[in-house]
């Protein structure tokens, strides 16, 4: 065989003197100086790659190319930059019925408020437990009114699945958590790893999603720029702080209204409400808990809170069993008690095609739950 | 997952306590020196594998005192007698540890398609770790005095010393017992020069391990599992060769570790590969795979059942008897003494081949197409029988051969790309930079990771660095466990 490749390179060059010791690696004698400088450099060079790093991951994660609900990472920006704002801020903040539901532009232009601005911050999957880690953030946004979705599955006694905690670690690398938050004593022990509260944990999480990462490179790298973010994809958020982006914050973008057939509808409320999920309890479950942390801490920074209970589907509706929801009356009648503003639509009739499915509204619910909604928030605001 | 080599105890704990105290013995003090580090090895093993270290202890006394006694007597049956029995308690310890289940769960089945219930249960017994490799190596010890190649140790802890030398006793390199003993006979020293290659070592197993080998298992494991689309060619060729390269990545690397931990205190150990996806013919594969194993298999089971000194028929029977043997050696399952028979027949039709004046003419006139055509039709070969070895369940390995051999397959890159669990930009890239790494090493004729441990420290710094900056982005979040930690 032949001398490889790299060595007759070295050899041609004057590179080899420079790279490769002339003296054979078995002879060489090093200082103690020189080892301790090349442990230093060996160090600072992966300090460099790992702090380096968190700018393509966090990008990354940012855009939902690595994980697909990317309105996570918009959380904490979005907080901040409504606070930024001079406006009178009314909040929304439930599940993907909120999601789909909520339209803070058709709030805002049928507001006879002239400085109200509508976030609807919304997020699938949504409990009162998951939002817990962010309600000193929410609290500090200086908002007038937080409109918090008190439906059926906020009072879940559920809090989620492991994949609702990666919602809580993306979250950990913008939001600051340090372990002393008032909230943190409600948090189940088990689930503390999935909240980062030291430079070395958020490190950690962002080390999860560095191989995904580094794939998405890659494929931008050999595409050309092309990002798998850019797939026209539901609920895709526009770039951080682009011109689009504020408008996201108030109408979450919605591609398609997948209308149910009749048979799909019918199989799906007929699961629906047999499905514990949509049975909610009265207990002091962490929901509960974690529901009246938040409107503490809202009302004790002077935000006034109004709780929402949006309609289902009339089929929905019907096909619940007697005393199906009677732990959820309690809860209401409970929060009814002690708070002054509570819309409760839970069970007003509603056409169906309001709903593209049991719970969720379609183009035209969500216009109505503007009109409905819209004129008892603006004449609260109004009050305030 | 037990303690190995990527176990951060090991590198943060034990072994800096472990060279910290052989390093505070003073050098005139030898035998303190080789007594810490047995004691250190059998620490390492209780920790790797509980209370099989029993099995360890007997193989050492055993094999400690059936040397002695053969080196004692001249008499060539007491010598033949106490080589039988030193042959079957190592074997009776593997064949126990290692097969039992097999041979009563082979002999049930085969009980139930007669029409018979089995008469007794498999005893499910844990595999103790690294018991075919320190067998292996205190058989090698005995035989060798059998055969006066050398003399026997002095020590029964210079012996122990090297039957439970822990950065190969876990998954080899197998060392042969005068090879160890050459280097224990002096103080056991290190200098800059061998811990810069140490470290070198180390990080590059690291690296090959974590992020070549565990991430290529990302899609191996999706691939070879019940309901892949194994009628796909992309997906089969694509699993064939990702599974060639992470055992190759895996099995590499834990010895890369070994070598750089051994290092540590002066020690050198064999490689165990030099460049095997650079392999011309079946033979030169063996040269360059798992050297340590070929080699302890030819000196002692192919030489032992004649090798080629009794015609050529009983040299092919031979070759095929220990390549099934070597196969089994693996691992209790048919699919690994089908690989070592598919082996057996590929070095037989080589060799075959090989002696036809026909091919020494191609040879001679077109060497480079000669080349090239047997490189590309020995790593088919090769990458064919990792399919053997991969796959337990008999109709997905048929169904995955035919796939392999384009027999009754689609081409569907399309489903291809959507079935594996993504990643796939990163594994191609890595495969890019694997072929690179790989073709440098095979080429130079010298593994990469010498060149890398003589770069000027600067240099040598920044990429310790890099690599270690690497291995904490792109390693998986599972780690998977060494594959020949099975063996």
């Amino acid at each position: 065989m032949g001398k490889g490749l790299l060595s007759s390179m070295m050899h041609l060059t004057p590179l080899r003197d420079l790279v490769f010791d002339s003296t054979d690696y078995s002879e060489k004698k090093e200082t103690i100086f020189q080892t301790l400088a090349s442990l230093i450099t060996s160090l600072l060079c992966i300090l460099i790659i790992i702090t380096s790093s968190s700018i393509w991951i966090d990008g990354t994660l940012e855009d939902g190319s690595v994980k697909e609900n990317a309105r996570w990472s918009h959380l904490k920006p979005a907080y901040d930059y409504i606070s930024e704002q001079t406006s009178d801020d009314v909040i929304f903040v439930g599940s993907s019925r909120f999601f789909s539901g909520i339209d803070g532009r058709c709030f805002e232009d049928n507001s006879t408020h002239d400085n109200a601005s509508y976030w609807n911050l919304a997020i699938r999957g949504d409990f009162p437990y998951l939002r817990l880690p962010e309600s000193d953030t929410l609290s500090s946004t200086n908002a007038k009114v937080v409109v918090i979705e008190a439906g059926l599955n906020t009072f879940n006694s559920g809090i989620g699945t492991r994949d609702d905690y990666l919602r809580w670690e993306v979250e950990s690398l913008s939001f600051d958590f340090d372990g002393d938050e008032s909230w943190w004593d409600l948090i189940d022990p088990i689930h503390h790893s999935y909240l980062a509260d030291s430079i070395s944990e958020r490190f950690d999480i962002r080390q999860q999603f560095s191989p995904e990462a580094a794939d998405e490179i890659a494929h931008r790298l050999l595409l050309f720029g092309g990002s798998r973010a850019m797939q026209d994809r539901d609920g895709a958020m526009p770039e951080l702080n682009s011109i689009d982006w504020p408008e996201s914050l108030k109408n979450p973008p919605r591609n398609s209204e997948n209308l149910l057939s009749k048979e799909e509808m019918r199989i799906y409320v007929n699961d629906a409400a047999k499905s514990s999920f949509w049975k909610p309890s009265s207990d002091t479950h962490l929901n509960y808990m974690s529901l009246n942390h938040i409107v503490e801490s809202l009302e004790n920074n002077g935000i006034t809170v109004i709780f929402y209970s949006p309609p289902v589907h009339p089929d929905f509706l019907q096909a619940i069993p007697s005393g199906h929801w009677d732990e959820f009356n309690l809860s209401i009648e409970s929060i009814q008690t002690n708070s002054s503003y509570f819309i409760d639509q839970t069970f007003d009739i509603w056409d169906s095609n309001s709903f593209t499915d049991p719970v969720h509204f379609s183009y035209l619910g969500r216009d109505k739950v503007c009109s409905s909604v819209g004129s008892i928030i603006d004449s609260i605001l109004m009050e305030l | 997952m037990s303690f190995n080599f990527t176990s951060p105890e090991y590198y943060f704990l034990f072994l800096p306590f472990c060279l910290f105290l052989t390093i505070l013995i003073p050098r005139d003090k030898k035998s303190l020196q080789i007594s810490i580090l047995c004691i250190m090895s059998y620490l390492f093993f209780i920790l790797a594998s509980g209370w099989h270290i029993l099995l360890l202890l007997i193989s050492t006394l055993v094999d400690w005192n059936a040397a002695k006694k053969i080196n004692n007597s001249t008499n060539i049956s007491i010598r033949k007698r106490w080589l039988k029995f030193s042959i079957i308690v190592n074997l009776t310890l593997l064949a126990t540890f290692k097969y039992l289940d097999f041979i009563i769960k082979s002999l049930g089945w085969w009980s139930l398609e007669l029409g018979y219930s089995p008469i007794i249960d498999a005893p499910n017994l844990l595999l103790p770790v690294g018991i075919s490799f320190y067998t292996f190596q205190t058989m090698s010890y005995t035989i060798d005095i059998y055969r006066k190649k050398y003399q026997p140790a002095n020590s029964l802890l210079d012996f122990a010393c090297y039957a439970a030398f822990f950065p190969q006793l876990v998954a080899g390199p197998i060392v042969r017992f005068d090879y160890f003993n050459e280097q224990i006979k002096k103080p056991l020293i290190t200098n800059n020069a061998s811990f810069r290659l140490a470290i070198t070592l180390i990080v590059y197993g690291l690296f090959k391990k974590m992020i070549f080998a565990d991430n290529f298992a990302l899609h191996v494991d999706a691939i070879f599992y019940t309901g892949a689309p194994l009628d796909n060619v992309i997906i089969i060729y694509w699993g064939a060769l990702l599974f060639g390269l992470q055992i190759y990545c895996d099995f590499s690397a834990y010895t890369d570790i070994a070598i750089g931990s051994a290092y540590l205190f002066g020690i050198k150990l064999p490689e165990n590969f030099k460049g095997p996806y650079g392999a011309k013919s079946p033979k030169e594969f063996w040269r360059r795979w798992h050297i340590s194993l070929s080699t302890w298999l030819r000196d002692y089971l192919y030489i032992s059942l004649g090798g080629s000194r009794n015609g050529i028929k009983r040299m092919y029977v031979a070759l095929m008897i220990t390549m099934v043997l070597g196969g089994l050696w693996h691992g209790a399952s048919w699919n690994f003494a089908l690989w070592g028979l598919f082996h057996g027949l590929i070095l037989v039709i080589h060799r075959l081949i090989s002696t036809n004046n026909i091919s020494k003419i191609v040879l001679k006139k077109f060497p480079i197409c000669y080349n090239l055509t047997s490189l590309i039709i020995t790593q088919w070969l090769i990458f064919l029988s990792w399919l053997i070895f991969r796959i337990e369940d008999n109709s997905m390995l048929f169904r995955s051969i035919k796939s392999y051999l384009f027999m009754d397959v689609n081409f569907d890159y399309v489903e291809a790309f959507e079935y594996l669990p993504g990643l796939q930009w990163l594994m191609i890239f890595l495969v890019i930079i694997f072929a690179l790494l790989h073709g440098l090493s095979t080429s130079q004729n010298s593994e990469i990771k010498y060149s890398l441990a003589k770069l000027k420290l600067p240099y040598w710094s920044l990429l310790i660095g890099l690599m270690l900056g690497l291995i904490w982005l792109l390693r998986p979040q599972e780690s998977s466990e060494f594959i020949y930690f099975r063996f």
